[in-house]
């Protein structure tokens, strides 16, 4: 396959903020995206050729897949995953639409409406005040998982990751409950 | 509203046995109420499916319309019961794959008047009544497309919404679930790690060179030697010739001989040999022994070394 680079005058941006580990959003770079979808196989050619898997996603978002990941992304993600479990139990019970997610303002009342309400298990995780919260957040921000606007964080489409393995996971404990109990001690 | 539509289908059942029964009859007059009475329910039945579809077309639009903030379940309850009350029961009637009568009834009366109008035909009925018995045949083509169709508009227009409410329980039934795990066995058992989302920062690695370093280069690029003479051999003698002074014996000389009156004295009569510096040195290190007990004498003396001639306040040494 050839590729013209010429064809493809996003390719420095679009590599700069994947490569960072970032997801681009379709609604926050829609230029970008546009790009990057009128282009599809010419970038995932030329990216895999670089060694990096691109994933995009028709909810509207894309990033690039890994499987390695650092001490301290292993921790974000598991303590965002915690976190977005909260905040969508909370909101179900508010009687909000849970795939309306992007419409939710994350605001400082809110993230301590979940601090008081969510304090035992997110002291077990050590997140013990709603600053913490706001810091796991900031750097969930910092890669495309939400967007902080006028004090206020929304979240982004590229959480349905999250929303996807919240599911997948639940329903192979509904199938094999005790097989899945065996995997968690496994990667203990 | 099922079970109307079941009353009218009924109906139009026996309203159909009676056309035959008129037919066999010769009661034309028969035939022709039976026929008109077929008519009405069919035209009932399209109306009423017309006005439905409307009806939950409505519903859906209240639905999606209803302020954001409504509980979730007030806001598609009507939509809920909208599918299961009319939607589910309907299909069930009409679906010919799910067992419904609809479709076959339709079918037979399709197939009796198709027969009756032919029957007609060829016994010479009257023109009017064949047209009659025709004209309600069409009615019924029409509403085995038109009740299909419908059928099919309330499906597409609900399903959507009762399935983004099944997509919400699902994934608040999944969240419910795992949170429950994270609060029994801890998150960290919960999320294998290897499942969550991760991603990676790829750091390109690049050397600059920094202002440090040019400013360096530059003084490397200017760099002259500094000229130093190489220093020349001097021919000049020392100043104090070196000697070999050993100390400790001095010192032991110096304890056997203890008191002594006269220290510098007594320098000079047994090592009067050495320099002057040399004696001088030792003069200042016997009086700071530890272990021997100094006092300058009050008689100031004189004495004449080898170059030079001092005057001092001599010490006077005893044993402690």
């Amino acid at each position: 396959m050839t590729i013209d680079l010429k064809q493809l005058p996003q390719l420095q941006p679009l590599f700069k903020l994947l490569s960072s580990g970032a997801h681009l959003n379709r609604l926050q770079d829609s230029e970008l995206w546009v790009e990057l979808e009128n282009h599809q196989s010419q970038y995932e050619t030329l990216f895999a050729a670089l060694g990096f898997s691109l994933v995009l996603d028709g909810r509207g978002y894309a990033y690039f897949k890994t499987d390695q990941a650092s001490a301290y992304t292993g921790k974000l993600t598991r303590r965002l995953a915690l976190l977005l479990m909260l905040l969508f139990e909370y909101q179900a019970d508010q009687g909000l639409h849970l795939f309306q997610f992007q419409q939710w303002q994350l605001d400082t009342p809110l993230i301590n409406k979940l601090h008081i309400h969510y304090h035992a298990i997110l002291e077990a995780e050590e997140i013990t005040s709603p600053q913490t919260i706001k810091e796991i957040l900031d750097s969930a921000a910092r890669i495309g998982f939400l967007v902080l606007e006028d004090g206020a964080y929304r979240l982004l489409p590229a959480v349905h990751r999250y929303l996807d393995l919240f599911q997948e996971l639940a329903q192979a404990e509904r199938n094999d409950p005790i097989q899945t109990e065996d995997d968690a001690e496994d990667t203990l | 509203m099922s079970d109307i539509l079941k009353a009218r289908i009924s109906d139009i059942k026996t309203a159909l046995e009676e056309l035959h029964q008129a037919f066999q009859e010769r009661d034309m007059a028969a035939l022709q109420q039976g026929a008109v009475r077929i008519d009405n329910q069919l035209r009932q039945i399209l109306q009423q499916l017309d006005q439905d579809t409307h009806a939950i077309q409505d519903i859906a639009e209240r639905a999606k319309g209803a302020d954001e903030r409504m509980p979730l379940s007030r806001r598609y309850r009507e939509v809920l019961e909208a599918y299961d009350r009319y939607v589910q029961p309907m299909t069930e009637l009409i679906d010919p794959f799910a067992g419904g009568s609809f479709y076959p009834l339709l079918e037979d009366a399709e197939r009796v008047l198709e027969s009756l109008s032919q029957q007609l035909h060829n016994q010479g009925g009257l023109y009017s009544h064949q047209v009659l018995l025709r004209q309600v045949g069409f009615r019924v083509k029409d509403l085995r497309e038109t009740g299909r169709l419908a059928l099919n508009q309330c499906t597409n227009i609900l399903m959507p919404l009762r399935e983004e409410i099944r997509r919400h329980n699902h994934l608040s039934a999944a969240i419910g679930q795992l949170l429950g795990d994270v609060r029994k066995k801890g998150l960290r058992r919960t999320f294998p790690q290897k499942s969550l989302p991760v991603w990676r920062k790829e750091r390109p690695v690049s050397v600059a060179i920094g202002a440090e370093l040019l400013t360096l280069m530059e003084q490397v690029r200017h760099y002259q030697p500094k000229a130093v003479n190489f220093p020349e051999q001097t021919v000049e003698e020392m100043q104090i010739p070196l000697e070999r002074v050993d100390e400790d014996s001095i010192r032991k000389h110096l304890y056997q001989n203890l008191p002594v009156l006269d220290l510098m004295q007594w320098l000079v009569n047994h090592y009067g040999y050495y320099q002057d510096a040399t004696l001088l040195k030792l003069y200042h290190k016997f009086i700071r022994l530890p272990d021997i007990s100094t006092s300058p004498t009050t008689d100031e003396t004189q004495i004449s070394l080898k170059k030079v001639r001092i005057r001092l306040h001599s010490h006077t040494l005893e044993a402690l």
